[in-house]
């Protein structure tokens, strides 16, 4: 087997998917290499839905992509890879999830507002490293809103809403991610749909007042 | 239900095709549900925009590199090849034939009775007798006084020993579907 080379110039970027996993298999780190580029956002971008945490959802991608590099041997390409590091993401953001709440921090982190605030001001328009150029229409009060609204679902709810939603994931695809059974996905889907527009609702009518909390 | 519950279901589905068309000419007429329908335009455009990207993609990838260089070789795992023997051991099917099986030679009275009785006869009739007395064989196995008649208690011993795989491979089912249930349970609020 060829020893993981180092991230060097020579990267296989004009390759497509099945032949970049047949190179990883075969060692070549420079082809892993393009995966990572390819899916480092999507796999940050549902961690931090999870985690709600910048530095720890950073953490959470990192550890998953390790980890698909250790596994990819099991990978047998059933599902697509993106399917099979949303899962490994998934996974490695729950437990951290639980390792915050064991320890305590998660709790302050999530009701802190200024922290909330903060994360919400990262996801903004044109914010550095931020989402970029946001829908039509789309106010920064209404993503900050929504990103309040979020944090007060459930770990799964908000994986669940990031894939389908942001992801533009298929019920199917959703399922498959998480490991759990389509329906299942369906009740999360309409339960998060029914709290965000109770919370939003109430959120126009009281505009100057911290919502969400309750719900934590 | 009212209309208006009914439109309130409608957007916590997701807005499907059924039903739109009367949705939209309820919320026409009923400015409470526009005012719902409009709220959950917003959330949906909220909800389209792209997901939040990495501060920093370059110094991410790097780290990830630098940890993959470090870490252990690939193990190309190959997919584990089970004995063709064990793969139909394990099949449900076997046993049920099995114990089909242990039912017909335990019991020489039922046969050697349908066998007579079959004798002259066209081959369906002589199946569907053989299905019959295994039936009642079976039946026996249940009823103790049926059983008294048709089978011994080695019969029923070695009917016991042919279902043995099958109870093991609905017990393991069950074990995996309830772990799956209780895996996909919502997680609490803390």
């Amino acid at each position: 087997m060829e020893a993981p080379r180092g991230p060097g110039a020579d990267r296989p970027l004009h390759l497509d998917e099945p032949e970049l996993l047949a190179r990883c298999r075969a060692g070549e780190s420079a082809a892993f290499a393009v995966l990572v580029e390819r899916y480092r956002d999507r796999a940050y971008g549902l961690a931090v839905r999870i985690v709600r945490s910048a530095p720890d959802a950073e953490e959470v991608a990192q550890d998953a992509f390790v980890s698909a590099w250790r596994s990819l041997g099991a990978f047998r390409g059933d599902a697509a890879f993106a399917t099979w590091l949303y899962r490994i993401v998934w996974r490695k953001a729950l437990d951290r999830v639980e390792r915050l709440r064991t320890r305590g921090r998660r709790e302050v982190a999530v009701d802190d507002p200024a922290r909330v605030e903060a994360e919400s001001a990262l996801h903004s328009p044109g914010a550095a490293g931020g989402l970029g150029g946001g829908a039509g229409g789309v106010t920064a009060d209404d993503a900050s809103r929504l990103e309040r609204l979020l944090a007060t679902l459930s770990e799964l709810s908000r994986a669940v809403v990031t894939l389908y939603y942001y992801e533009d994931r298929s019920v199917s695809d959703v399922a498959a991610a998480l490991g759990i059974p389509e329906g299942t996905v369906k009740t999360h889907l309409f339960r998060a749909r029914a709290a965000l527009r109770a919370g939003w609702g109430r959120d126009e009518r009281m505009p100057n007042e911290e919502i969400g909390h309750d719900a934590m | 239900m009212t209309r208006c519950d009914e439109l309130n279901r409608w957007l916590d589905e997701g807005r499907p095709a059924e039903g739109a068309s009367a949705a939209r000419a309820h919320a026409a007429t009923c400015p409470r549900c526009g005012a719902a329908v409009a709220e959950f335009d917003a959330i949906e455009r909220a909800l389209a925009r792209p997901a939040p990207a990495l501060p920093d993609g370059a110094a991410f990838s790097a780290r990830v590199m630098e940890q993959v260089a470090a870490a252990p070789p690939l193990a190309i795992v190959e997919p584990k090849r089970v004995p063709w023997w064990l793969a139909v051991l394990a099949e449900p099917g076997f046993s049920v034939a099995a114990a089909a099986a242990v039912v017909l030679i335990a019991t020489p009275a039922a046969i050697r009775l349908d066998a007579t009785q079959s004798v002259g006869l066209p081959a369906s009739i002589a199946v569907q007798s053989v299905g019959v007395k295994l039936g009642a064989a079976l039946a026996g196995w249940f009823d103790p006084s049926a059983a008294a008649e048709h089978l011994s208690p080695v019969s029923r011993l070695s009917i016991l020993v042919g279902f043995t795989p099958l109870l093991v491979w609905a017990g393991l089912w069950m074990f995996g579907a309830v772990e799956r249930l209780l895996r996909n349970r919502p997680a609490r609020r803390g």
